[in-house]
């Protein structure tokens, strides 16, 4: 009895091993695809590495090379990905024309039913607000949420309610936002969770809610952190100072408002610093420092910077 | 009846008639003598031609042709529209000289000469004018049109002569300010030379003072030379030493270049294969490597190519 159970050891050893290669083998295989795809889509890799690096330029020239190598294999769906890159790029650039046509020649290639259509729909809406069409990038942002299939839905009610804010609707962007905070908390999407979080800010800041809103601002900032987004980290800085500017709190709001300037200025963002300085200003001369609030306008006649007066957050509700 | 008869009056009748035979026969050679002189028995054709103006024209008038006489004007006659009309009469001979691009015109010959008119030589590929045909007429410009636009020509010419003339008679013009001033200058030419020998027997008594002290810059230039000749002879020993120095850096130099050359000539041919091996071998690497991702389980822990890779859309930008 012994002996056949020291000789039956190795052999089910032996058949564990050959059942487990077997079932390795007997996995999918790979579809394998051709040279010049795999050529595009690393153009398109490359072109998403540049463009976090901000080298916008390059980006777009990769971009251009994957469109080129899609279009020679007649790939739509890697020809409507470089488009919508590109698209992507060219309104963070802010050439806002280049990037409607860029997104217009997507939206040509789109196919019914197509898993890019979110996508397609939602940067266009990102095109159209950058533009200041609120009502067409609503409809769009609409559009991008109902076809999105994935774990973007979050993102696309975000946007929707950013926008629903903007046309003075806090009730119903009040109500989508919450869906989308518990939706990005599900998959796992910190940075659109912040992004969430800071949109209810403004709304509880604006209905008077500044607990609310400060928790809020606050929880938005520590996410933020987490992934080092200065403009973000700035924008939850500034939401907190207008939270302490409402409640009257001038000196509490110049120390917020003191550390997004801060952000803003060692993150190489002149545009947001200068509005931040001029907010600063101002609530210094609410607060009767008269000296202080000249000497930050006249450091502030000292930036040249073109269109300065971009606060680090999108809703002027911020503003003390 | 006595019949008296005189000698002389023998034979009269034949005399006379023998004498009235030879005075015709030399009538008639003087007659064709006279004749042949004026071509009057050459055959003859005529040709015409129109002009406004019969002046100058004459009937007998002489044509010429090459500067030979070819025919004579044989009428002038006024036609229905008040304009005249020439006839010439011209010797057959000519005929094959005077084509269809033949021209008339009315010359004179010399300055003072008779007028002629003179037919150009036509081309030999046209056909000639036959008799009565009409001949081309070219008009020549009178003596008084030419006089005319001759005038017309100088007057300008002769208006700015008058302008120059003006201009230089000018008081106050350029050129009688220039003399003016230049009998100026000539006047003081004199006294500036007298203020050059003044200048000169001052400047005698100076050269003294100026040699003198060009003495003691001599002396010290002497002193510098000889510091310097100091440094040329240290140079000088010195010198052999670099230029061995330097030749043989040079010589050096040019043993690196001749081995870099050496290993050129060598390495290059070997370049195109070393990078195709090269290229072989990274080609074999590849296969390897996706030999090896194909190979489960490692396939399953290795991320594919994505298409759909997008740079990230925050709602926040």
């Amino acid at each position: 009895m012994i002996r056949e159970t020291r000789a039956a050891k190795p052999l089910a050893l032996l058949l564990v091993m050959v059942a487990a290669c077997l079932g390795g083998c007997a996995g999918s295989r790979v579809k394998p695809v051709s040279q010049t795809r795999v050529q595009a889509m690393e153009h398109n890799r490359r072109g998403v590495e540049a463009e976090a690096r901000g080298e916008r330029d390059r980006a777009l020239a990769e971009f251009s090379k994957a469109l080129k190598l899609q279009s020679s294999v007649e790939n739509t769906d890697g020809m409507i990905v470089a488009l919508i890159n590109s698209a992507r790029t060219q309104r963070l650039k802010g050439d806002l024309p280049s990037a409607r046509q860029s997104v217009e020649r997507a939206a040509s290639l789109l196919a019914e039913g197509s898993e890019l259509a979110s996508e397609l729909f939602y940067e266009k809406a990102k095109i159209l607000l950058a533009a200041g069409e609120i009502a067409a990038a609503r409809v769009w942002a609409v559009r991008a949420e109902a076809a999105e299939k994935g774990d973007a839905r979050g993102r696309r009610q975000n946007l929707v309610a950013a926008l629903m804010l903007r046309q003075g609707l806090p009730d119903q962007a009040r109500e989508l936002l919450e869906q989308a905070l518990q939706l990005n908390r599900k998959a796992e999407m910190a940075a659109e969770e912040a992004n969430s979080l800071r949109l209810l800010g403004e709304i509880h800041l604006v209905q008077g809610g500044y607990d609310r809103a400060g928790a809020c601002y606050r929880e938005a900032l520590k996410l933020d952190k987490e992934f080092g987004l200065g403009a973000k980290i700035a924008a939850d800085l500034c939401g907190l100072g207008a939270v302490a500017a409402k409640r009257g709190d001038n000196s509490g709001a110049i120390g917020w408002y003191r550390r997004a300037l801060e952000v803003s200025s060692n993150g190489g963002d002149a545009g947001s610093a200068a509005a931040t300085m001029a907010l600063l200003a101002q609530l210094y001369r609410l607060n009767g420092d008269q000296v202080m609030a000249e000497q930050l306008e006249a450091e502030l006649g000292k930036i040249a910077v073109p269109g300065a007066a971009k606060v680090p957050q999108a809703s002027p509700l911020t503003r003390p | 009846m006595v019949k008296v008869e005189d000698p002389r009056f023998r034979h009269l009748k034949r005399k006379v008639a023998v004498f009235a035979a030879l005075a015709l026969a030399v009538v008639a050679v003087v007659i064709l003598l006279i004749g042949k002189e004026n071509n009057l028995f050459t055959k003859k054709y005529e040709l015409q031609f129109t002009v406004e103006k019969g002046t100058g024209f004459a009937r007998g008038m002489q044509v010429k042709l090459s500067g030979f006489r070819i025919g004579r004007v044989k009428s002038i006659s006024l036609n229905e529209e008040a304009r005249v009309e020439i006839v010439l009469l011209i010797d057959q001979k000519y005929q094959k000289w005077i084509r269809k691009d033949s021209t008339a015109k009315l010359v004179k010959e010399g300055l003072v000469g008779d007028a002629i008119i003179e037919v150009s030589v036509g081309n030999r590929s046209l056909d000639a004018l036959k008799n009565k045909e009409r001949l081309a007429f070219v008009k020549t410009k009178a003596l008084d049109e030419l006089a005319d636009e001759l005038a017309e020509k100088v007057k300008p010419v002769l208006g700015e002569v008058g302008d120059i003339i003006g201009y230089l008679n000018d008081p106050d013009g350029d050129i009688k300010q220039s003399m003016k001033n230049f009998n100026l200058l000539s006047r003081n030419l004199e006294l500036t030379r007298k203020r050059a020998d003044s200048l000169l027997v001052h400047a005698e008594g100076q050269v003294g003072s100026v040699s003198g002290k060009l003495s003691t810059v001599l002396d010290g230039t002497t002193a510098t030379v000889n510091r310097a000749n100091g440094s040329f002879s240290t140079l000088e020993q010195k010198l052999p030493g670099l230029l061995s120095s330097a030749e043989s850096s040079l010589k050096n130099m040019e043993k690196i270049s001749g081995d870099l050359k050496q290993a050129e000539e060598t390495l290059l041919p070997k370049v195109p294969a070393l990078l195709q091996k090269s290229d072989d071998a990274l080609q074999g690497t590849n296969s390897v490597l996706h030999a090896v991702q194909g190979i489960w389980p490692i396939s399953s822990r290795i991320q594919g190519p994505q298409e759909k890779q997008f740079v990230p859309g925050d709602s926040h930008d």
